[in-house]
């Protein structure tokens, strides 16, 4: 049977250390970022997404299925503050394992947008 | 000793292509296992085997015990709703690219990380054993609605310095549908012209 697909989008932006929290309606989750659900991956109209995939045993991968290491951290860094990292994963991540690459993202990255599209 | 590429363990998919050089497989299942293991027989029944989560890949497999490399190109197009190509960039760890908008003028990159090494089995997943080297890959095609996403790659199969097939895959997501494969292999003896350009403009070192 054709498994259902779906794809979660979360935005989450980010609150930068010591800031002021800036509640912005029914869409904000907490002080660490803000959560919207959809079925279909965004489109950010002028703003750069930049692809990654996540798996728990190798971690980051850009696009093309390189591994993201310490050594290549820089050149996929946030090109902009308003850039948006997409990250492809599988189905059956846990929660622990999603925040993981989340917090990656943030702090390795500086990304404060990160949408979430679940690997068909 | 044990290459320690042999901690990665490829399993199942469907057989796109077989002969006495190549074979090509997609809808692999990549794993890893803690200890390097020879024989890929005994590595698929390994008790550590741990599931990567990447169960859709392709895998190159070179039927050569000496010195097998692939040599990889790719290059992207995103498609919009309108059927129109849109203008766009890669960010990969390699550096950003920018998107095909005219497939008839593809802008293809080298597929390493390894520069000057232009090898994708010098830095990329792969699994070295005695009598083939085989690689795999599983790139992200994801498209937002509407849109369909396609990464493009010419593939070249090295044995004892000597180009002996061209491999063109093509991976591609339409908006709504699960990703698909097409691949396709022809006998060859050298790299193309413009695959050897594209190296030197990337500073790679010559192929063969």
């Amino acid at each position: 049977m054709r498994r259902h697909r779906f794809a979660i989008v979360l935005l989450f932006s980010l609150i930068l250390s010591g800031q002021q929290t800036k509640r912005k309606g029914s869409t904000h989750m907490s002080e660490e970022g803000q959560l919207l659900w959809g079925s279909v991956p965004r489109t950010f109209e002028g703003r750069r997404v930049v692809d990654f995939s996540y798996s728990p045993v190798l971690g980051l991968s850009d696009a093309d299925f390189h591994q993201v290491t310490a050594r290549n951290w820089d050149a996929m860094k946030s090109p902009a503050p308003d850039s948006v990292a997409r990250l492809d994963v599988p189905p059956d991540l846990t929660m622990q394992q999603l925040q993981e690459a989340i917090t990656l993202l943030r702090s390795k990255g500086g990304y404060r947008t990160i949408e979430i599209v679940v690997r068909r | 000793m044990p290459d320690p590429s042999q901690k990665n363990v490829f399993e199942g998919g469907k057989q796109e292509h077989n002969d006495d050089a190549v074979e090509v497989r997609t809808g692999v299942k990549y794993s890893v296992i803690s200890t390097p293991t020879p024989s890929a027989v005994e590595a698929c029944k390994d008790k550590s085997k741990t599931d990567t989560k990447y169960k859709d890949g392709i895998t190159i497999r070179i039927k050569c015990s000496k010195k097998p490399h692939l040599l990889q190109f790719i290059y992207r197009e995103l498609i919009g709703s309108d059927g129109k190509a849109i203008a766009d960039t890669v960010t990969t760890t390699g550096g950003t690219y920018d998107l095909t908008t005219d497939a008839t003028k593809p802008n293809w990159n080298a597929d390493s990380s390894a520069k000057p090494d232009p090898n994708y089995d010098a830095g990329f997943v792969h699994r070295l054993d005695a009598d083939a080297l085989t690689t795999f890959d599983e790139p992200t095609v994801a498209p937002g609605a509407g849109q369909t996403r396609r990464a493009t790659f010419k593939a070249y199969a090295i044995c004892d310095g000597k180009v002996v097939r061209e491999i063109t895959w093509v991976r591609e997501q339409k908006s709504g549908s699960d990703p698909t494969y097409k691949v396709s292999v022809t006998k060859s003896d050298n790299l193309p012209d413009w695959a050897k350009s594209q190296l030197k403009r990337q500073g790679y070192n010559e192929a063969p």
